[in-house]
């Protein structure tokens, strides 16, 4: 039954989404002129949530819970299915990283197991924010929510980025710079957290969306 | 009778309405109308019965099981129609089925093929695209095709010109035949279920006025028309949203046997038709025991 809720998610799309998210291809490659593998994990990361960000707004809640299915499995497909729709990004990110890197005049590397961690990683915090205000408060909410905390979180990180550039504020270099040095472990440390969020996040989602009336 | 529905005690409070200790049955074999006026609380009730809406208090069990014990299969067995679309507008009817047949392991292709021939639905037109009729045929087409055993609808007549209603009728009819399957049927157009419905079970706001069969409701209640002096004090308590003009009153008698004797010759007894029951009902409790004209 969770096979058939992530098909209908697939499926129930209006296609100018897939267009949509496409486009997000001009931004986060800075007109196809950047090489910078951060920007290629967090395009990874845009991808991969587009449709499941967009899907709750064509959802039809009571369809979907007329059907013969729990609402445990509803909410389990939800959380799948930003692990489905990373597969075909992370093959189309690598496909255009491959091109970038064979052919454009600038520096660039290939997509590696740790970028895909780190985008997985990414993904499922958002996704982990994202769901249980869907489910308290509702898709405008929601959407409005999560777009200002990750455009928060985002600003937060150049933030870091630009006091460790600074050589007047000394405050971050020592954390920067283990980073730099491990950034494997810092990785794993990240990934591992956001497991513990998205665990807990699930099981809210499970306890809210059980008793939601439609 | 077995009673394929069973539910009891079932509460829900709203802000500004509330469902309170709801009990109705709905038997094996047989077609049960739902009736109530608009807002009255039928569609809380089919949504409680659906697991679409939680009650606070109260058991709701389809089949011998309630929806904590085994949801998926107490809706593999049912066929729901809503009162509105609720399926993607956006895409086309095909695309719908393809979505939604593959959740019901007894989805039957060639009877979905031939409810949609029947009810001549265009298979590859966008649902937003279709009439609220057309919409509500596409609904009984998808409910119908599992072969459920339980068919709970809710409205389903309130967008349908007058042939396919009675269509729709003789088709429920035509389901409960093998005595197996059982409909639960809501509606405020009472005439529809006056056609096909062996029980009846009345709600007003929020309370279950009757529930019972069809035939014993309309037996013992009558509506009664007569001069004023008829009208006493006690007379009149028996009687439910009793209109008095200049020359007369008009009035529910609800336990007509209680009158036995006392009305013949003086006033005129009309068997009511479920709608009068409604209604009378519906005005005893708006303005109280009488209204003068």
């Amino acid at each position: 039954m969770v096979i058939q809720l992530l098909r209908n998610e697939m499926f129930s799309q209006k296609a100018y989404n897939y267009v949509l998210a496409f486009s997000s291809f001009i931004p986060f490659t800075g007109f196809f002129t950047s090489g910078v593998p951060i920007r290629h994990i967090l395009l990874i990361i845009v991808l991969s949530s587009w449709v499941p960000l967009i899907a709750p707004y064509y959802e039809r809640d009571a369809l979907l819970n007329s059907l013969p299915v729990t609402r445990k499995k509803i909410v389990t497909a939800k959380y799948l299915a930003p692990l489905m729709w990373s597969i075909p990004a992370t093959v189309i990110v690598f496909i255009y990283v491959f091109l970038f890197v064979t052919y454009a005049p600038f520096p660039a590397r290939l997509i590696t197991g740790w970028d895909l961690l780190l985008a997985l990683a990414g993904l499922y915090l958002l996704i982990s924010f994202f769901y249980p205000l869907l489910i308290s408060l509702g898709y405008i909410a929601a959407t409005t929510l999560t777009a200002i905390t990750g455009g928060a979180i985002m600003i937060g990180v150049q933030m870091v980025i630009n006091i460790y550039h600074n050589p007047s504020m000394t405050s971050l270099d020592s954390t920067v710079e283990n980073i730099i040095a491990n950034p494997n472990a810092f990785i794993l440390l990240f990934a591992g957290i956001t497991l513990i969020i998205t665990l807990l996040s699930y099981a809210l989602s499970v306890k809210l969306y059980e008793r939601k009336d439609f | 009778m077995e009673n394929i529905v069973e539910v009891k005690n079932l509460e829900k409070y709203f802000s500004n309405f509330s469902l309170k200790e709801v009990n109705l049955t709905v038997k094996k074999g047989f077609i049960t109308g739902f009736i109530g006026p608009n807002g009255a609380g039928k569609s809380t009730t089919i949504r409680c019965i659906m697991n679409l809406t939680r009650a606070d208090h109260g058991k709701v069990r389809i089949f011998g099981k309630t929806h904590e014990e085994d949801t998926e299969n107490i809706k593999q067995r049912i066929g729901f129609v809503q009162d509105e679309s609720f399926f993607y507008g956006h895409l086309s009817l095909e695309q719908n089925k393809k979505l939604i047949a593959p959740f019901y392991q007894t989805w039957n292709e060639k009877l979905f093929a031939h409810y949609i021939e029947r009810f001549e639905l265009p298979r590859m037109k966008k649902v937003d695209h279709l009439s609220k009729g057309m919409k509500m045929k596409f609904s009984l087409a998808m409910a119908l095709s599992h072969n459920p055993e339980l068919i709970i609808m809710d409205e389903p007549t309130s967008g349908l010109d007058p042939v396919f209603r009675r269509e729709l009728l003789e088709l429920l009819q035509d389901i409960i035949q093998d005595e197996e399957k059982a409909v639960f049927f809501s509606t405020h157009i009472t005439q529809d279920l006056e056609k096909v419905a062996d029980f009846i079970t009345f709600i007003d706001n929020g309370k279950i006025v009757a529930s019972e069969e069809k035939d014993a409701l309309l037996e013992q209640h009558a509506v009664v028309k007569g001069p004023k002096e008829w009208l006493t004090a006690e007379r009149r308590r028996l009687l439910h949203g009793v209109k008095e003009t200049d020359i007369g009153f008009e009035g529910l008698l609800t336990e007509k046997q209680r009158l036995a004797g006392e009305a013949d010759g003086q006033v005129l007894l009309e068997r009511p038709s479920l709608e009068d029951i409604m209604f009378y009902t519906v005005k005893e409790r708006k303005n109280g025991h009488s209204t003068i004209a």
